[in-house]
């Protein structure tokens, strides 16, 4: 009996556990399925917003591309067109600035002549009169020269040839005397220099010295 | 009183150098008259040697000096040098240094020749040439050679013929 208690026990715990696992099984198939749904939602919102963001791209790109086009279009026009007007403007400056030129250059060469043939005859005018003015100072001082500062002149001139010749007569006596002495001194004998202070003692004596 | 103006010195001095030297020694002999071993002979021999000494002693005799009398020795001495001091000086320039005979000479022209000795006083300057300027009693005479160069030279010059005057 108690066998059989224990196998009912035993199934009954066996059905539970059955059961227990079936509903696990089954809650397990559901879960499966939802994620199932939820992962395709998400595959799609995915795919959709992929389309959308290629779709806004390729939109962003053909409006940039036509912009592009047109600015670049635009640009060179402007480019055309300004060297086209750059090129004429410089044109007529260079043209205008000849012709100044042109007009400037004559009238300076005009000027220019005419002050120059203005300068030539005053500066002609004016050399002539200090040619004269020179010429009358000149023969003013020239004149006061020979009437003053000539004679003085003169008069100095002969007193430094004087003294110079007086330095050149001392000059010569004293080379002489040099000469002489070096020459005398050696030819005179012993005996000629004691009979020449002899005599000077004698002629010392005529002459009433030792008197 | 003896005559010394009339002694003829030339032999012991010629120049005023010579003259103080002789003075000097005459003093010291003068000085030594007194001693026992004195001798005059002795005692000039040693002063002026033995050349003068003998002329010493000949003027001593001429004098009539006994050589034993030293009163008289010492009086004779004391007159000498006094009259050594008046001697006049002659001072004689010459363009060379004279020697002992030059000197003898001149000296012994003068005893000749003015009766009387004088001191020179030796000046050398080449630049005279020859012959002698003197100057005695403060008065000055050139009769060197220069002086007739000088002349000759100044003849020349003040005359037609100096070139640098043409």
């Amino acid at each position: 009996m108690p066998n059989l208690l224990f196998q009912v026990i035993t199934l009954v715990a066996d059905l539970v556990i059955f059961l227990f696992v079936g509903y696990y099984l089954i809650e397990l198939r559901t879960k499966e399925k939802e994620l199932e749904k939820k992962e395709n939602k998400v595959d799609t919102s995915y795919h959709q917003i992929v389309d959308n963001a290629l779709t806004k791209e390729r939109k962003i790109l053909d409006d940039a591309t036509t912009e592009a086009n047109q600015i670049i279009t635009g640009a060179t026009y402007v480019t055309t067109s300004s060297k086209q007007a750059i090129d004429q403007a410089i044109k007529q400056m260079m043209a205008d600035i000849q012709k100044e030129t042109a007009i400037a250059t004559q009238e300076l060469t005009q000027n220019y002549q005419t002050s120059l043939q203005h300068l030539a005859t005053n500066s002609l005018n004016d050399f002539q009169n200090i040619a004269k003015e020179l010429k009358e100072d000149l023969q003013k001082q020239v004149k006061e020269f020979r009437e003053t500062l000539l004679p003085g002149m003169e008069k100095e001139l002969e007193a430094y040839k004087q003294t110079r010749l007086a330095e050149a007569e001392q000059t010569v006596i004293r080379v002489v005397q040099k000469a002489s002495q070096e020459i005398l001194n050696k030819s005179i004998s012993f005996d000629d220099h004691q009979r020449l202070m002899i005599e000077a003692l004698e002629k010392a004596q005529k002459e009433g010295v030792f008197a | 009183m003896h005559n010394i103006g009339t002694i003829d010195l030339s032999n012991f001095f010629n120049t005023k150098a010579e003259a103080n030297d002789f003075v000097t020694r005459l003093a010291t002999i003068s000085e030594n008259l007194y001693q026992t071993d004195f001798t005059i002979e002795h005692a000039l021999m040693e002063a002026f040697g033995i050349k003068k000494k003998d002329i010493f002693i000949l003027l001593l005799r001429e004098q009539g000096i006994p050589l034993d009398a030293t009163s008289a020795l010492k009086e004779f001495f004391c007159q000498l040098a006094k009259s050594v001091a008046t001697f006049p000086v002659l001072t004689i320039t010459v363009s060379f240094e004279p020697k002992e005979q030059t000197l003898k000479t001149l000296s012994t022209w003068f005893v000749v020749n003015t009766k009387r000795q004088v001191i020179f006083d030796i000046q050398v300057d080449p630049s005279l040439l020859a012959g002698a300027a003197i100057t005695f009693n403060g008065k000055f005479f050139d009769f060197s050679v220069r002086s007739h160069f000088d002349q000759i030279f100044n003849d020349a010059l003040t005359t037609k013929e100096n070139p640098f005057r043409t």
